[in-house]
């Protein structure tokens, strides 16, 4: 890979495994991190990578880096007392479709969250995902399906309150 | 409200993912639209499909991008890098078999009471003097002095003017380069002091003189004059007084040793003038079976 390549590529996908990585982690400054390690790492093997499969592999590092990000934060809330509030429908938080669609996304699982992501956003196949989360095919498909419905359950419940 | 099935549920995801067939696809579209539940179930499925925000974009690009120039920087100080260690090693490996060869040279017998003098010397780098430049200078090892005779000339200056076929012969060569590298490796040994050092290139020198001597006989059509040798030296004249009374003490210890031992056959050590400079001049003189040392020195 030249250095005019690797520049082509960081045009190409830089947004797209930004976005991917903003959607698991709300904090900018640790999905810009994100972003920037997997690069980093495409960099450092960018002579075993091929130019073809660099895209996968971003977001295969990329993804790493979202679980230990996001499994260290969990373990960090576990630490802590957390008091449980009972969720408030809030009229003016869910005007638009949209809103209520990125806060369902935040309160399924990650593997059926990143599966749905990766689907829509950048239109992999259950194989591609699979190679990314390390999972078998099916069982991508599974999580999209579950994910989808545990999601459209949400956004029943809360056309009640609209 | 009429109760959906997990498979008719599969069956509405696997439609809007896109793996059916067109005439599966047709069939359950049919089935939807005839069935209210499963056209709600179908319209809220249908809203769970994401659409990417683009008005999200990273703005770090530029630096994750590379320039020709910084990879260029990073390749060059990572050969620089490469070479430093080398370089380390290097020295490291150099320095490690200098001190395997110098407990060697320094196993040779002396005083005790030199051995007190340089007690204290031998724990740092000595100083470098005109020592270095004396026995470094080839010429200086044994050549004549202006006013003398060409009978008087040294067996090595004879050899260093010979003509070339002589010189050409390995027996010389090698035995130059052997001298050469010894008396380097002498003189660079921070942990020898001057006197040491002094000691151990007279030593070589008188016994070399002689091989060269020994040497010389079998050169065809030789201009020497056999077992001739002469060896001067002059350059310890910035020296302390004291200091050359011990270099001087130390050349007749090693003149006698070699005497002791035999490796100067016949010789006589005689000590002629004395001089208000201290002026080092020994005289090797060698005939036929016979070795004379005239040695000049002293205040």
């Amino acid at each position: 890979m030249t250095i005019n390549e690797y520049n082509e590529i960081v045009k190409t996908y830089s947004d797209s495994l930004y976005r991917f990585a903003l959607k698991n982690i709300k904090v900018v400054e640790d999905a810009q991190e994100i972003v920037q390690n997997a690069f980093e790492k495409l960099w450092i093997n960018r002579n075993n990578v091929d130019a073809e499969k660099c895209k996968a592999f971003l977001f295969k590092v990329a993804y790493n880096y979202t679980i230990d990000i996001i499994r260290k934060q969990k373990k960090e809330v576990d630490m802590e007392v957390v008091t449980y509030t009972e969720p408030q429908a809030d009229n003016s938080d869910f005007k638009d479709l949209k809103r209520i669609l990125e806060r369902a996304l935040e309160s399924i699982s990650e593997p059926q969250r990143n599966s749905i992501v990766l689907r829509d956003y950048e239109g992999y196949s259950y194989q591609e995902i699979g190679e990314i989360m390390q999972m078998s095919e099916a069982q991508v498909k599974i999580n999209i399906f579950r994910g989808r419905k545990n999601l459209q359950q949400i956004l029943g419940n809360m056309e009640d309150y609209l | 409200m009429k109760e959906i099935t997990e498979e008719q549920q599969w069956l509405i995801f696997e439609l809007l993912e896109g793996n059916l067939s067109k005439q599966e696809s047709e069939s359950t579209l049919k089935s939807i639209q005839n069935n209210p539940e499963l056209l709600q179930f179908y319209k809220e499925l249908k809203m769970t499909y994401l659409v990417p925000d683009n008005s999200i974009l990273f703005n770090k690009k530029q630096t994750l991008k590379k320039s020709i120039f910084t990879v260029q920087i990073q390749t060059t100080l990572k050969y620089a890098a490469a070479i430093a260690v080398f370089g380390i090693i290097s020295w490291l490996f150099y320095f490690s078999k200098l001190n395997k060869i110098n407990p060697q040279i320094s196993s040779i017998p002396k005083k005790d009471n030199q051995n007190e003098i340089n007690k204290e010397k031998t724990t740092e780098p000595s100083p470098k003097t005109n020592l270095h430049a004396f026995a470094k200078n080839k010429n200086n090892r044994i050549y004549p002095k202006d006013n003398q005779t060409i009978s008087n000339y040294s067996t090595a200056k004879l050899l260093a003017t010979a003509p070339i076929k002589q010189l050409d012969s390995p027996i010389f060569t090698n035995a130059f380069s052997f001298e050469n590298s010894f008396l380097t490796q002498i003189l660079e040994n921070q942990y020898l002091s001057d006197e040491e050092k002094l000691s151990k290139i007279l030593k070589w020198k008188r016994l070399n003189a002689n091989a060269n001597l020994i040497k010389a006989e079998n050169i065809e059509n030789s201009n020497l004059e056999n077992n001739k040798v002469e060896m001067v030296f002059t350059d310890f004249e910035q020296l302390e007084k004291d200091h050359q009374k011990q270099l001087r003490k130390l050349w007749f210890t090693e003149a006698r040793n070699g005497l002791k031992y035999g490796k100067i056959p016949q010789v006589k050590l005689v000590s002629s003038k004395k001089e208000n400079n201290w002026i080092p001049q020994v005289n090797l003189q060698l005939k036929a079976n016979t070795t004379y040392i005239n040695a000049s020195l002293i205040q």
